[in-house]
């Protein structure tokens, strides 16, 4: 296929057919990633029956081939996070800035990241290749102030933080954490993929394939978040280049100046009032204001889960606030 | 399965930019489906409302499949 046709389409999903990786293009045009995650822009695009009807299926070389091309915008920063700890927060005040491309938990970029556990035999180079590909053909300026492109990653991929370093070196990055019991209370109500088993390896957690077997759901759940904070931790501590350390309680008063300093963000007076707005709502619901939950959460939380996150998640939470705390402010 | 008149129209569509463009123009499903069928029937593919409403769900059901 010539380039040309796949202006304005975006690898929606990737997919394995016959043992190869797939991909399934929507049409987006000029549509902005604004929504709090990747897929609702989609799927709100999917209600155009055009969009929903026709969309291109190709090869994932058709892909790695139009990056190679058309290499898109510089990628300027990475959001990694324990979940449920404020990072969608995060990624609409990138996203307030109309001159920022925001992929905030992008099923494509999953799955190339993943795509080793269901096709035997892919290499970390070809993963990084692919990567590069992946976020680069959905950072096509498609509108005109589009400048640069971030990335808000789901939970569990601060456990390939060094595969995502060597894919994007150089670029600044972020790890956004939150007081274990809340986390663990918020999971209680409605548990993130990662907090189930079946979506992380077994060796990913440092466990045994026979480990699972009988393990309670919270404690499982509760090993997760310890093993993803353990590398968001061991990852600051060896980082080569610009890297911060956010905790949930600091996104109110110094989110924006965090991520202005990181990122090298040059605020206008319009910007910071963006930005500012942004900070205002709640991220998940924009049309709402943001509230603070910690109170409801810290009462929310069942015996069990609040006895495994001291057990497992708290001594690598304090461990990451001793480590921000002798860091940069 | 969607008609196989559909399925040869969505290639037309795919490979033609002029044509997606038309298609794009209207959002709503009655007004679409009729735009479609004129525009299938002027290229010699011929199919019913009904075709399109079908290859819409299965083209919804792929894209939940195709979820991570």
């Amino acid at each position: 296929m010539s380039l040309a046709p796949l202006d304005g389409w975006v690898p929606g999903r990737i997919y394995v057919a016959e043992g190869r990786l797939r991909v399934d293009w929507c049409h987006l045009g000029t549509q902005r990633f604004a929504d709090p995650f990747f897929d609702q822009t989609l799927e709100r695009r999917l209600r155009h029956p055009f969009a929903l009807l026709f969309r291109h299926q190709t090869s994932l070389e058709t892909l790695v081939e139009r990056h190679a091309a058309r290499p898109g915008l510089p990628v300027r920063g990475l959001v990694f996070h324990m979940s449920r700890c404020g990072s969608t927060l995060v990624a609409q005040m990138l996203a307030a800035l109309p001159r920022h491309i925001v992929l905030s938990e992008a099923g494509p970029v999953d799955t190339v990241l993943r795509a080793h556990l269901r096709v035997p035999g892919i290499s970390d180079t070809q993963r990084i290749e692919w990567l590069r590909a992946v976020v680069g053909v959905l950072g096509q300026r498609r509108n005109p102030e589009e400048q640069a492109v971030f990335l808000k990653l789901d939970a569990w991929h601060v456990l390939e933080l060094p595969l995502l370093q060597r894919a994007f070196p150089g670029v600044p990055w972020l790890f956004l954490y939150r007081d274990p019991v809340e986390v663990m209370a918020s999971h209680q109500n409605h548990r993130g993929a990662h907090m189930l088993p079946g979506l992380l390896e077994p060796a990913q957690l440092g466990l045994e394939p026979g480990a699972l077997e009988g393990m309670p759901l919270e404690e499982y759940g509760a090993r997760v978040l310890a093993r993803i904070c353990e590398a968001g931790l061991k990852g600051y501590r060896e980082r080569q280049g610009p890297a911060r350390l956010l905790e949930y309680k600091q996104l109110q008063t110094d989110g924006a100046a965090l991520l202005t300093d990181l990122f090298g963000l040059e605020l206008t007076a319009g910007d910071a009032e963006r930005l500012r707005g942004a900070a205002e709502r709640d991220a998940k619901n924009p049309v709402l204001t943001f509230e603070d939950d910690t109170e409801a959460k810290a009462r929310q939380v069942s015996a069990l889960s609040r006895e495994l996150a001291e057990r497992w998640i708290r001594p690598v939470h304090d461990a990451l606030e001793a480590e921000r705390l002798r860091g940069p402010p | 399965m969607p008609h196989e008149d559909f399925v040869r129209f969505r290639q037309l569509v795919l490979e033609d930019t002029a044509l997606q463009e038309s298609l794009m123009e209207t959002a709503d499903t009655q007004t679409f489906i009729a735009l479609a069928r004129r525009l299938g029937a002027e290229r010699g593919c011929h199919f019913s409302a009904e075709d399109v409403q079908e290859a819409m769900r299965a083209a919804r059901r792929t894209w939940r499949e195709r979820w991570v």
